[in-house]
This record gives structure tokens, sequence and C-alpha cells, in this order.
């Protein structure tokens, strides 16, 4: 028996709480495509019994019975409860490509420095899928498909380790369209009631139209409109009305994404090649978020310049996810760099205690 | 942006974003000594004469990064001097960089390049190349460009106008330097300016960068300290100012992001948790104060007792 056997926990599927249970461990059969009874291994030897355990799943209750059946990770139960990232932002604005350039920059460990931050797949099987799916995708330098998730599900999660903290992150991407639609009857947005901290996301060319493509006039009409469509962002308004009490109290982060469009327009051109070797520097995330703030001030894009001011903890971050604009073959002809895309995950880890904020103070110029 | 090249067309964005096309009807590549980057003028079907600054192999990382400070600093700098005339730099017209083969157009080039040129300085002109060159590093200065590799083949000299031109290895200040054992400042270029005038005016460089100023009085006399190991080699307008330049470049235009950045230090401050007023002091405890009365009936009831034993005393 689990020594935390009792433990209430949150599932991040269901948002359901029910006392853990693992008294009915399952495997799945990638074969069969369904679970059953995890077979132990024979000799009981302990190490070949923690290997089969990450394997391993429970079943979820969902005392509320409003979901289909789904499963959690037999080892979910070994970490604090998770903290869940809520990807908030229009259609189209690269939410998907950020948070994938962000798991696998964060998997890879190449850009989390001196935070000391591990992170590795919670579950096998999806993440597997997920491997297949996005990161194999991105890895190629192909555009990754538009976000259709029908179960209002998460995208990945995580375990992340810093120091004494164990906890899982789950990362909620959903179209950018379920937002502002109350698909069945708002369940795709229901992440939003549990979340822990919000990455709203708004892309470059909304913010600064001349830097909008042909292609982007074309698939997006509010580019062309005459009333502008920074202003106001109903996407981010109606996650917002979503969030217990406007969600006011979480950590929240505004990435501009493609930033690459601005790679040579100050302030951008500055911080777009800034290496912040993986600190959270506080005197780096308010410099940032300044320059930030002012260029969306500039371009009058009020309802993310009111992020800013409404959240109590809010950083402001230029990233690229991919490094560049995708060709009309949805390639990267020239390759994918990521650029900046652990900054504001970090900034929002470290403003919910998953990780340790720097103390340097000097901050970077303009 | 998305860029391709075409026999005779490029497309990808000018200075600011907007995606164009420019028809080219004749290249010429044109060789550059110092630089790592193939160079062509090119014609366009409007009539301009520009400059194509290319990586010379497709898909070569460190070239794409040449190219990449170029343009960079250069987009500053056209963006910082938009009605600067005559310009110390060549203008950025276009660029794509989201291709295998990405580029860049420039206005075209001035003059030749300084090496071919400087040994026809005589007395003032020699004066008005020195005021040109910090002049240049003025304008560069203004929106914290540093050069970074200042020299005679990146100094281009066309009767008394020059202009800087191979940004390849450009950086701002303050970022990393090229060794990444410290950072970009503009005495980089201030100290390799020095040393491209001592170079122009005698034929050969400083060596070891320790100049024999006795043979260029004309540097000895008021810019001795650009050399200087220890001490601090002074700004280009310093210089200006020592050559009797009073009129500095200025950026064009306003700060477009200075009220946003005042409307986000009044928006954090107000963020800012307000400080609790201090306590006021506690009350007296009602121990405290009975004492206090208790204290005052005894020197009450004392007095009377006096005043009426001398009133007694008085009348007896």
């Amino acid at each position: 028996m689990n020594p935390l056997a009792e433990r209430v926990i949150t599932c991040p599927t269901c948002l359901d709480k029910f006392g853990w249970n693992d008294a009915e461990l399952l495997q799945y059969s990638v074969e069969e495509g369904r679970y059953s009874a995890a077979v132990w291994p024979d000799d009981g030897n302990p190490d070949k019994v923690a290997d089969a355990r990450s394997r391993w799943y429970v079943r979820c209750p969902n005392p509320s019975q409003d979901s289909p059946n789904h499963y959690l990770p037999a080892t979910y139960v070994d970490y604090d409860d998770p903290l869940v990232i809520a990807l908030v932002g229009r259609p189209l604005s690269g939410k998907t490509h950020l948070v994938v350039a962000m798991i696998r920059a964060l998997l890879a460990g190449s850009e989390v420095g001196t935070t000391e931050l591990s992170a590795k797949a919670l579950d096998y099987y999806q993440h597997v899928t997920f491997k297949r799916k996005f990161l194999d995708t991105f890895e190629a330098g192909k555009k990754l498909p538009a976000t259709i998730n029908e179960s209002g599900s998460h995208l990945a999660w995580l375990a992340v380790e810093s120091g004494n903290v164990k906890r899982p992150i789950v990362f909620f991407d959903v179209a950018g369209e379920d937002f502002t639609k109350a698909g069945e009857n708002g369940r795709h947005t229901r992440f939003l009631v549990a979340a822990g901290a919000v990455l709203f996301v708004e892309d470059a060319p909304h913010v600064l139209r001349s830097f909008a493509e042909s292609r982007d006039l074309e698939r997006d009409l509010s580019l062309s409109s005459p009333f502008g469509a920074s202003a106001t962002n109903e996407f981010v308004q109606e996650a917002i009305h979503r969030l217990p009490d406007g969600g006011r109290h979480l950590p929240a982060v505004v990435a501009l994404t493609k930033s690459d469009r601005l790679r040579y327009l100050a302030p951008a051109d500055r911080w777009l090649r800034h290496d912040p070797g993986g600190r959270v520097d506080p005197a780096d995330l308010v410099a940032e978020s300044r320059d930030v703030y002012a260029l969306l001030h500039r371009a009058n894009a009020a309802s993310l310049t009111k992020l800013y001011r409404d959240f109590r903890s809010c950083t402001m971050h230029f990233v690229s996810a991919t490094g560049g604009a995708v060709g009309e073959d949805n390639q990267y002809r020239s390759g994918i760099r990521p650029t900046r895309v652990m900054v504001p995950l970090l900034s929002l880890l470290a403003m919910a205690g998953v990780i340790p904020m720097a103390t340097r103070t000097e901050g970077a110029r303009r | 942006m998305t860029g391709t090249t075409e026999a005779d067309s490029l497309s990808g964005c000018d200075l600011d974003g907007r995606s164009s096309r420019w028809k080219l009807i004749d290249r010429t590549e044109i060789h550059l000594p110092g630089s790592r980057l193939r160079t062509c003028r090119v014609q366009t079907t409007d009539g301009a004469t520009l400059v194509l600054r290319t990586p010379y192999s497709a898909g070569d990382e460190s070239s794409r990064m040449l190219l990449d400070n170029e343009i960079r600093a250069l987009a500053r700098l056209t963006r910082a001097f938009p009605g600067w005339r005559p310009r110390p730099f060549p203008a950025l017209v276009g660029y794509a960089m989201d291709t295998l083969e990405p580029w860049a157009l420039f206005h075209d080039y001035l003059g030749v390049p300084a090496r071919e040129a400087t040994d026809r300085l005589l007395g003032s002109d020699q004066r008005d190349f020195m005021v040109n060159v910090f002049d240049a590093l003025a304008h560069l200065s203004q929106v914290e460009v540093v050069h970074g590799r200042l020299g005679l083949d990146s100094v281009r000299l066309d009767g008394d106008r020059i202009q800087l031109v191979l940004f390849e290895d450009a950086a701002l200040v303050g970022e990393p330097d090229r060794r990444r054992t410290g950072r970009v400042t503009p005495e980089t270029d201030t100290h390799a300016a020095g040393c491209l005038l001592y170079e122009a005016f005698t034929g050969s460089p400083p060596r070891d960068g320790q100049p024999d100023l006795t043979e260029v009085p004309l540097l000895a006399s008021r810019l001795g300290d650009l050399f200087t190991v220890s001490g601090p080699v002074p700004e280009a307008t310093e210089v200006l100012r020592r050559l009797g330049r009073e009129d500095f470049p200025r950026i064009e235009g306003a700060d477009e992001l200075e009220a946003g950045r005042a409307a986000f230090d009044v928006a954090r401050e107000r963020k800012r948790p307000r400080p609790q007023p201090a306590p006021a002091p506690p009350p007296p405890s009602r121990r405290s104060s009975r004492l206090v009365v208790t204290l005052l009936s005894t020197a009450a009831l004392l007095l009377v007792a006096v005043v009426c034993l001398v009133l007694i005393g008085v009348s007896a």
C-alpha cells in the first residue's frame, strides 16, 4: 500500500478531487489500445517495480461522472498538486508552437541555467504520442497542425523538479476559437477554473500590423479591419471572465509571439538576442516587461496592457517559437531557432514558487 | 518574413516589415577587402543602384549571423536618421532572413575604401577626415551600435564624405563581446578609430596598438588618450568637441516608446504594496493611568494640607 494512498488529489482532466487509491493498477497496451490489470515483475525486484510503475496507470473515478474514462499515471501521487498552465490567445497566434518549443527546451534542459530545473514526461504513452505528433514535426522544421481539441483535455504534462519542489506542470492549449464559443457548454475551456498560472499569447503582427505577411492578411480578416485588431482581444477577455475572480491573483505572463518579425526593430532587436543564461532575473523581467508594455501602449493594444495592470504578478516578453516565418510549403526553410521561449515559462514558474528568483539587480539596456 | 530569391527578383520585406519585391536588371559582384559576405552592386527596374549582401554559401550559419548583425545595426541607424544627409552609413532598404539564401539590400556605397585613398589626404583634408570619422561614430553611439571592426577597409571615402560599411561584427552596447569574455562598449570603436587614423596618416598600423604619436602631431595634440591602455577612452562626441565641432548628431523625432514606458512605471508603482502607516502609540494602560491619578490626587491633598497649615499658622 502506498503511504500516500489516502491523499486527496485533483485530476487535471476532469478537475475532480478524490482520495487517491492505487489498489487497481493498470497498464496500457499500445497494440490493443486498451488498459488492463498491471502485471507485476515476477521477482518483485524494487528497481523493476519502480520502472514498471512509471508506465502504470490508475483510472480516475471522476466522481462527478461528467467525463469519458480517463487515466492518471501511477506516479502522479508522488508529486505535489499540479500547476495548471492555461494558454490563452487568439486563433493562429502561435500558442501550440510556443508550448511545444517550451517543452522541447525544458526536456532538453538546455536553457534552465542556474535554476536547477529538470523535467521529464509524466505520462509515458501520452508523451510518446506528443513526441510523434508535435516534437518530431517541430524538430523537422514543419508547421504544426492547428489545434483541434475536442475533449478539452490537456496538451501535455511534465514532472518538474527544482530543489525540494517536485511538481507536475500541465499545459492546456485549446483552439483560440474555443474561448469565444461555448463548445460543449464551455467544457473545452473548463481548465481555466483550475488554472494555477496563465500564459497569455498575442502575436506581433496583431500588434504592429505592418509586420503581417500577405498570407496573414488573407487568413485573418481582423488584421485588415479599419477598426484595428489589437485594441481589443475578445479571446483574452472571454478567458478572463472564466477565471475565478478574474484570475488576478494568478501568476501571468504575456508572450508576444512571432517577435522574429520585429527582430530589426528596437527594443525587440536587443531582447531577442539577450540570453539570460537560464536565470530568472527580476531586474531583467521588469526591464523587458517595460519595453513590451511600451510597444503595446504605442500600438494601442489596450486589452494587453490592461493585463499587466490587472494581474498582481505579471511579466511581458518578446518570444519567437520558431525564429522565423513559415514558407508557402509549411516548412521553416531556414530551420527552427526558438528564441527566448523559456523566459516566460521560467518567469511563470518563479512567480508560482516552483523555481527560485535570482537576485542580480542590474537591468538590461534598451 | 519569408523571402525568395529568383534569377532577377528578390522578395522580402522593407525596413517597416512590409512585404516587398525588387526586380533586378543587373548584378555585378564587387570585392570588398575584409568582408566575409558576398557583395553585389545591383540595378533595379525602377532605376535605383543598390548593394546586395548575401552569405557566400547557402545554409552557412556563421555567415547568416554576420548578415543578421549588419541588418540589425543598419536598421537601427536608418530608422534613427531617416532624413540625415549625407548619411555616414548605407541605409537599409530591404531584407529576407527566413530563407535558405538570406539577403539584405542597402543604398549604394560611397566612393572607395579609405585604404585606397588616404594617401591623398593632405593638410585640412586630414582634419576633416578625422572629424567625419568621429561624426560617424557619434551617429552609432546615439543608437547604441558598436561597429566592432573599424579599419581602413570598413571606411569609405568620397571627396570630403565618408561612410562606414561592413557592419558584420556590429553589436549593441552592453551585449557580450565576440569572445564572450566581456561586454561591448563604444570605446572599442573610438580606440579603433584612433588606430585607423594613425594608419591613414602614417601608412602603417600602430605596433601592438601603441602608436608613436611623435610622428603624428595632429593626433598627439588632442587625441593622445584614444590609445590609452588603462585610462578612460573619450567618447566620439567628446572627440568632436575637441576638434571644434559643437553640432552633434541627434536622433530624429521623439522616442515613440517614451510615453508607454512612463505608463508602465505608473502602473508598476500602483501595483506596489502600499507601506502601512506607522502604528499609533499604544494608549496608556489602565494601571499606569490609575497611578498617575493617584499621584496627582496625593499631590493635591498635600498642597491643600500645606495651605491649611500656613493659614492656621498665620491666624495663630
